[in-house]
């Protein structure tokens, strides 16, 4: 009886009394294999060329501090033990293949070059191109955001109208059913033609890409709003205005992020695309670059670097949304 | 009784409301006739298909009559205005507002909230939600919800309230509660208030008078004056016969049963 109840009291506050082994062997699997990698690239010799070794060590041996000081501030609060309990296994996982990784290529060469560069090789790429790199990032997001939001902001006013105006329904249904499915990508050839710059073509590409499934969901946001809503609001003195922006926008809102988080996934495609097929800037410009010279470390760099962008930005959307549908916590999950 | 608005007399005169076009038309309403004093308590009330939810979409002005007329304080009804508050049987809170902007709605629509935020203040208090201001709607039980549903009707001032089942899916303690609430605000504020039912104990308790309104077709059939005093006394022996008398108007006592039976 007085042992079962030490054993849950422990189990119950891990960051006040001593933790359970099984959690100090998960907690110390990443620290463990970090420095295994470590000793791998700096005891073993090189067989492949590589500029810069000594860079990416540094890079190991800050992550093991990094992690050090995480697994310290651990044992002062509960919510950073649970935190590092639930993460420490993806984290081991993640710095497992990466030196896995490394040994099969650095130091063992069993993957052809230059297809399979190492991972020391890609350090290379991100340190020695990193102009480059930062000037197409930034080209990448200034096209991004610019075509984004055009689109985004189109998307709603059409579905708006749409879904309140009849009319307006009428009218722009038809295109909107009949052209809209058509990829945006696949408009390039046209659209090169009639846009004076590749930048305005790629800008009104994005922006056409995301006016599609941002309409198309917040027209039936709209469209769908419960009757009984626009009644309360009459009887209660609302106009017009009132009851579009503050009573169907408001409640169309669930489908309309569902529309943007559809237009965004888009956009990606289309600037990609885009930058490979016409822009002279960006990030898939500079993988059909890199690719044409046969770098492929320089790929593996930009498709790096477009991974942390795009993840960013969806985040970013991810916290929006999270804010305007507060309302909507405990309601609906998705 | 101190009367807080002024006005609130409603005229239905010769009102009759027909839907569908063509072949098949229903007769909603036929040539209904009533007068609603200024602060008076009128519960409609009637089985399903009656057309009283009707009559108060007519008087809400969200609905048009096929023919005659309504007035308020003789003026012609010819569309929703904030001078008559609705309330649903379903709350129909807005979800995305809190309780607090949700009261606000009407003043916020008409674009008098900044000078009389005070009043949203002051319903909350009276409707009992103090402590809810910033809950969403889904957080709220239905009774709470109800509740702010009034409170948003009530931040406007209506001269007339209309309230179509407001208490018709809450639990039985919960509305006699909030039928004693509706009460004092009734007799705080002195707003005309016009009540559909189906549940005649309600009516009885509540109101000056109960229309009794039968369908097909769809008419007014029988106005009775409850002439008792306030506070009413549920199980007296004044509310049972008014409570007889209304049932045998709606036809629901068998001919032959005796009046002791059913009570």
């Amino acid at each position: 009886m007085e042992l079962t109840g030490n054993v849950k009291l422990s189990a119950d506050t891990p960051g006040k009394s001593r933790p359970s082994p099984a959690a100090v062997v998960v907690i110390l699997l990443p620290a463990v294999l970090l420095t295994l990698s470590l000793a791998l690239h700096e005891l073993l010799p090189n067989k492949q060329p590589v500029l810069r070794s000594a860079q990416y060590g540094y890079l190991l041996i800050a992550l093991l501090i990094a992690y050090a000081l995480w697994a310290m501030a651990a044992f002062v609060s509960a919510g950073a033990f649970r935190r590092l309990r639930s993460q420490a296994p993806i984290a081991a996982l993640v710095i497992l293949i990466a030196g896995v990784w490394e040994l099969l290529t650095l130091k063992l060469n069993a993957l052809p070059l230059p297809y399979f560069p190492s991972p020391v090789k890609i350090a290379d790429a991100l340190i020695d191109d990193r102009r480059k790199l930062l000037v197409c990032t930034l080209y990448s997001l200034r096209l991004l955001v610019l075509g984004y939001l055009i689109g985004a902001f189109f998307g709603l006013v059409t579905g708006i109208l749409m879904g309140w105006y009849k009319q307006f329904q009428y009218w722009i249904n038809p295109f909107l059913r009949f052209v809209g499915p058509i990829p945006a990508t696949a408009w390039i050839p046209v659209v090169l033609l009639v846009f004076p710059s590749s930048f305005t073509a790629s800008v009104f590409l994005i922006a056409l890409g995301t006016w599609f499934p941002v309409s198309v969901m917040t027209w039936s946001g709209i469209a769908g709003v419960s009757k009984s809503f626009f009644e309360v609001a009459r009887t209660l003195g609302a106009g017009e205005r009132y009851l579009v922006l503050r009573v169907a926008l408001p409640a169309a809102f669930p489908l309309i992020f569902i529309g943007l988080f559809m237009g965004l996934g888009t956009s990606f495609v289309t600037l990609v695309v885009a930058e490979m097929l016409g822009v002279k800037a960006g990030l898939g410009f500079y993988i059909t670059w890199a690719q044409g010279w046969a770098e492929y470390y320089k790929v593996y760099a930009a498709l790096l670097i477009m991974a942390v962008l795009f993840s960013t930005v969806i985040s970013l959307l991810f916290k929006l949304r999270d804010r305007v549908l507060i309302w909507q916590k405990g309601l609906i999950k998705w | 009784m101190v009367t807080e608005a002024e006005g609130g007399q409603i005229a239905i005169q010769g009102v009759s409301r027909t839907f569908g076009d063509g072949g098949a038309e229903v007769v909603a309403l036929s040539r209904v006739e009533l007068d609603v004093r200024p602060g008076e308590f009128v519960s409609l009330i009637g089985p399903s298909g009656c057309g009283k939810s009707t009559l108060l979409r007519l008087v809400a002005g969200l609905d048009r009559p096929t023919a005659g007329e309504l007035r308020l304080d003789g003026e012609p009804i010819e569309g929703p205005h904030y001078s008559r508050g609705l309330v649903f049987q379903d709350p129909t809170l807005f979800p995305w507002k809190t309780i607090w902007s949700n009261v606000a709605t009407g003043l916020e629509a008409r674009g008098v909230l900044k000078e009389r935020r005070g009043d949203v203040d002051k319903i909350i208090e009276l409707v009992g939600l103090r402590d809810f201001e910033r809950a969403y709607p889904h957080q709220l039980s239905g009774g709470m919800a109800q509740r702010a549903a009034l409170a948003r009707a009530l931040v406007n001032h209506p001269k007339v309230l209309l309230l179509d089942e407001p208490l018709g899916a809450l639990d039985a303690f919960t509305r006699m509660n909030l039928q004693d609430e509706l009460l004092r605000i009734w007799q705080e504020r002195g707003t005309t208030m016009i009540f559909v039912t189906h549940d005649i104990d309600e009516a009885v308790y509540l109101s000056d008078r109960v229309v009794i309104m039968t369908p097909r077709p769809a008419r007014i059939k029988e106005i009775v004056t409850v002439d008792l005093p306030r506070p009413r006394v549920r199980n007296g022996a004044g509310f049972f016969e008014y409570r007889s008398r209304i049932l045998e108007s709606l036809q629901l006592v068998p001919e032959t049963a005796q009046p002791e039976y059913i009570v």
